[in-house]
């Protein structure tokens, strides 16, 4: 029956396992290895600056977004105030004339 | 110990030097990322990527701590860096089954340590599985200490940490082992 015990201790006098043989060969070939454009970009993105400058660069955009839009939104808003009054008091010049060409028609 | 002229040799780009420097660490550092990393392929290439660092940032090496106490420094960020890439991607593999993208399945494999007597290969098969579920820092000192017979400060210097975080690291990765071990008994 095994205990947790037995199985903590499971690691102990344990002998150290070794690498295949010609380890300093194989680094040296690694050493001359150009590195991959692939290679340097994953380095750049792996690093927590580069996510940290990308979550900055988001949130900067959308505040960007928000307030851009929050003055469309004003700006579409009073548009809309304009166009009402105009309709409300018929203050187009054109209904004026249309009246005045009215007015020459029944006489 | 690695004496202080190798390392300046290694400074001024001695090859015989890095030699000598894997033909001392090579056992140690690979043992460490064997540990972490628990596959001997991976381990070996990580072990390798080690020494070309260590051959690349000696110059960065300012003698503040012991030249082992840096090795094992590089050697278990290496490995914990490994380990995220393979997290982020499995967690990759796993989005694109969910859209039908990837169809491959990963098999967990139990690992087995070369260097674990006979009688206890089971045992050390169950205790593996549950290192591999620790914390990344209880990971860390669990495999310093019992694969490498660390002495705690030497684990607090790797760490950047003090003697009395280490011990508590220390108690909680045994505590956290326990646990995984007696639920895997049920």
């Amino acid at each position: 029956m095994k205990t947790t015990e037995d199985i903590l201790n499971s690691l102990e006098a344990m002998e150290q396992a070794a690498p295949r043989p010609f380890l300093a060969t194989r680094v040296k070939a690694k050493l001359q290895q150009p590195q991959g454009a692939w290679d340097r970009v994953i380095t750049i993105i792996a690093k927590p600056a580069f996510a940290f400058a990308t979550i900055l660069f988001i949130l900067a955009l959308n505040i960007i977004v928000f307030v851009k839009s929050n003055n469309f939104n004003s700006t579409t808003k009073s548009n809309n105030e304009e166009e009402m009054i105009a309709t409300n008091y018929d203050t187009g010049a054109s209904a004026i004339y249309n009246i005045e060409n009215n007015t020459e028609d029944e006489k | 110990m690695i004496a202080e002229n190798v390392i300046d040799d290694l400074k001024n780009g001695k090859e015989q030097a890095l030699d000598q420097i894997i033909e001392q660490y090579q056992v140690s550092i690979y043992n460490t990322c064997l540990g972490m990393v628990q596959q001997e392929e991976e381990a070996e290439e990580i072990t390798q990527d080690v020494f070309v660092k260590v051959y690349q940032n000696i110059r960065s090496f300012k003698g503040d701590s012991a030249f082992a106490t840096w090795m094992y420094r590089i050697a278990v960020n290496e490995s914990l860096m490994h380990l995220r890439r393979k997290k982020t991607k499995k967690r990759i593999t796993l989005l694109g089954g969910i859209f039908g993208l990837g169809r491959e399945k990963e098999m967990a494999v139990e690992f087995n340590h070369p260097g674990v007597a006979m009688e206890k290969k089971e045992d050390a098969k169950l205790l593996f599985k549950a290192i591999e579920k620790l914390p990344e820092n209880q990971k860390v000192a669990i495999v310093l200490k019992n694969m490498e017979g660390l002495p705690q400060q030497e684990i607090a210097a790797v760490l950047h940490v003090s003697v009395g975080a280490v011990e508590s690291l220390l108690q909680r990765a045994k505590q956290n082992l326990k646990k995984e071990i007696e639920s895997q008994l049920k």
